[in-house]
């Protein structure tokens, strides 16, 4: 489904990513891990996008397309979907709205009609209640006045109504309280299936305890410096980071 | 209309004009007033950033003729596309003469509306307390004005139905209507009032208005001023209130149309408590001018002033805000804020804002505060992010940011007839029905 090659990404002129390798297939979730500063949050938003970085080399498809050449919102459309580690606030463009404009933005780019008025709002009312979002909330502007935890519930609400084909959910579960990450998780193991993937971009293990991940990597100096299973994770929870790179500088 | 030209005009109209033989002699005193201080130029500090060569230059009658009936229906025709449901029957104005024919309903209890010629005594006293030598084109309203109204709201009356005046240029070219408003306001009365602009054609024309607000104890008026004149259509115009103990004045300043537009504000805060909230927006697109000078004195204590205004510039559009706070000697407790945030949508546009204060008291509580900027990245990248292209997610922050300004005009049906008008500038507005 996602397949990155030698991407080397720097951004005025500072190199962050210095030749990162994955391949994510349908049906599975990889987390990547690594200490600040790896590179992880620049990995996630040169997958959604962002034009702040420039791409130095290497190269990115989704479903075989040439990610790099498409903006943003063309990548939306073809079933990428970013969360943010900071979501936006937008006061004055609410929730509803934007959620609306963006799941018939997707339709439209799928050569489907727009969504059925009743349907659209069942589909939110489901989603809102997993997630736990009261109803005032989605007349609101964007995450105005959100908490950071509302913040992140509501990314996965946008997620869940947009049912992305890969979702890159970057640290959603920091901040969050145990009640809060509970809830992010179910959001996201409910859009687990054979044909849909996820990144979890994480410092936490807690979050991989609740949504197991089937492949840990470890990012360190803008390149991937160890992958395995879900094991992995716990042992870079009991061990720190220290010793992939001194694992790696040996190799 | 130079000024000489002016000067012929008035000699041969003055005769024609209605009035006491007191607002006569009011009149040529505005007149000698004009023809002393000329137009304003940009040598001076108030006009550095407005040229109003186009009025100067251009060729208007100041004391337009009665429109054709044809004008009339058609000017009707634009009045029922606001379908202003609400309220007392429209006060319509075409080329600055009321249209309003047969016999108007009866005023709501405790509202006089008097034609300017009925109220001419009091106009020529209103007249008077508009200092002419700084206000030139005041003055110039004053010498010709022939048409307008005048409200009067009795002591304790609460007027539910708002009064809305409408002013349309017809489709004859350089005219130059020169309307007069007065609001008067009983102590413990309350008015809502809306002065609609609405251009019938493309063609150029100068509208000249003042309107004086006088308001008593504890009275509560709410005016909003929306212009939408037709893309070479000319505006000036000078509102001028003086309020009372602990009255409550609300102005909202929509500029949508126009091509020279230069809005003067004055209000004083004549008395203990009184209270003035003004917010504004404006759009200045593709050769469009618009200029905001408000001041405010606070010329008594415990007086509270609210400037919000916001300006959405864009390419070759030039917008400009000046507002000034002026706190007088022994005015004490005064709480006053002003601010102005600007959108440059192009790097072709240009925008000019200036919050000024003078403070001459010392237990006050002033702040002011002025942005200028463009569309946030991360808000951009984040709709984008969801499918929304750039071109729309541009819009709707552009309408964003009017609108949460917008969202204080407590009449929906105009509210929402506004937003839609601001919404027509932005692409991609057909599937915004739902935001407003």
């Amino acid at each position: 489904m996602l397949q990155i090659e030698d991407l080397h990404v720097q951004i005025d002129g500072h190199a962050i990513l210095n030749g990162v390798n994955l391949n994510v297939a349908a049906g599975e979730v990889h987390a990547i891990m690594g200490p600040n500063g790896s590179g992880k949050s620049t990995l996630a938003q040169v997958i959604a996008g962002r034009d702040d970085y420039e791409i130095v080399s290497g190269s990115m498809t989704f479903h075989g397309q040439d990610l790099i050449v498409m903006a943003p919102e063309e990548r939306a459309r073809a079933g990428l979907f970013l969360g943010f580690q900071y979501p936006t606030e937008i006061p004055g463009v609410n929730n509803t709205y934007l959620l609306k404009a963006a799941l018939n933005a997707q339709r439209a780019a799928r050569g489907e009609s727009e969504v059925d008025a009743f349907e659209f709002m069942k589909i939110i009312k489901e989603q809102s209640e997993l997630m736990q979002i009261p109803k005032e909330f989605l007349t609101r502007g964007v995450n105005e006045g959100f908490s950071g935890g509302e913040k992140k519930r509501n990314e996965i609400l946008q997620m869940l109504v947009l049912q992305p084909t890969l979702a890159v959910l970057d640290e959603t579960d920091s901040g969050l309280d145990v009640d809060a990450l509970k809830v992010v998780a179910a959001g996201m193991n409910s859009l687990r299936s054979p044909d849909r993937a996820m990144i979890l971009v994480t410092h936490y293990e807690r979050l991989l305890e609740l949504v197991v991940p089937d492949f840990v990597h470890v990012l360190s100096e803008g390149r991937i410096a160890k992958s395995g299973d879900s094991s992995l994770a716990r042992e870079l929870d009991e061990r720190g980071y220290n010793w992939v790179r001194a694992e790696e500088n040996r190799a | 209309m130079t000024e000489a030209y002016l000067q012929d005009q008035f000699k041969a109209r003055l005769k024609d004009l209605p009035g006491s033989s007191a607002l006569r002699a009011a009149r040529e005193d505005a007149m000698a007033a004009f023809s002393a201080a000329g137009y304003p130029t940009r040598k001076l500090e108030d006009w550095r950033y407005t040229d109003l060569k186009p009025i100067a230059t251009g060729q208007f009658d100041p004391v337009p003729d009665s429109p054709s009936q044809d004008a009339v229906s058609r000017a009707q025709g634009l009045v029922d596309r606001l379908e202003l449901t609400n309220g007392y029957p429209p006060l319509v104005f075409v080329d600055g003469h009321p249209v309003n024919g047969g016999e108007a309903p009866r005023p709501p209890d405790g509202l006089e509306i008097l034609s300017l010629a009925e109220a001419w005594d009091g106009a020529a006293k209103i007249a008077a307390e508009i200092a002419l030598d700084e206000r030139p084109l005041a003055a110039l309203n004053t010498a010709f004005a022939e048409n307008g109204i005048c409200l009067r709201v009795a002591s304790g009356a609460q007027i539910a139905e708002p009064i809305h005046l409408i002013f349309v240029a017809s489709e004859q070219p350089s005219l130059a209507p020169q309307p007069r408003i007065a609001i008067d306001l009983g102590p413990d009365s309350t008015l809502r009032v809306t002065q609609h602009f609405l251009g019938a054609g493309e063609h150029s024309g100068w509208t000249n208005l003042v309107t004086q607000i006088s308001q008593g104890p504890r009275s509560k008026l709410t005016l909003y001023r929306l212009q939408q004149h037709g893309k070479a259509h000319l505006h000036t115009e000078l509102l001028k209130a003086e309020l009372a103990d602990d009255a409550n004045l609300e102005l909202g300043y929509i500029d949508l149309g126009g091509k020279l537009v230069r809005n003067d504000v004055q209000v004083d805060l004549a008395k203990p408590g009184a209270r003035c909230d003004l917010f504004g927006v404006f759009m200045a697109g593709e050769g469009q001018h618009v200029d905001n000078h408000i001041r405010v004195d606070h010329s008594a204590p415990r007086t509270i002033s609210r400037e919000t205004f916001r300006g959405i510039i864009g390419d070759r559009g030039r917008g400009v805000f000046n507002g000034k706070v002026v706190v007088h000697k022994d005015a004490q407790k005064i709480d006053a804020t002003q601010s102005s945030d600007n959108l440059l949508l192009s790097d072709r546009g240009e925008i000019n804002t200036k919050p000024e204060l003078e403070i001459y008291a010392d237990d006050v509580k002033c702040s002011h505060g002025a942005t200028v900027g463009q569309l946030d990245e991360d808000q951009l990248f984040y709709m984008r992010s969801r499918g929304v292209d750039e071109a729309t997610a541009r819009g709707l922050l552009t309408f964003a940011f009017a609108n949460e300004i917008l969202q204080r005009l407590d009449m929906p049906e105009i509210r929402e007839r506004i937003a839609r008008t601001v919404l027509a500038y932005l692409p991609g507005q057909q599937q915004w029905d739902e935001l407003l």
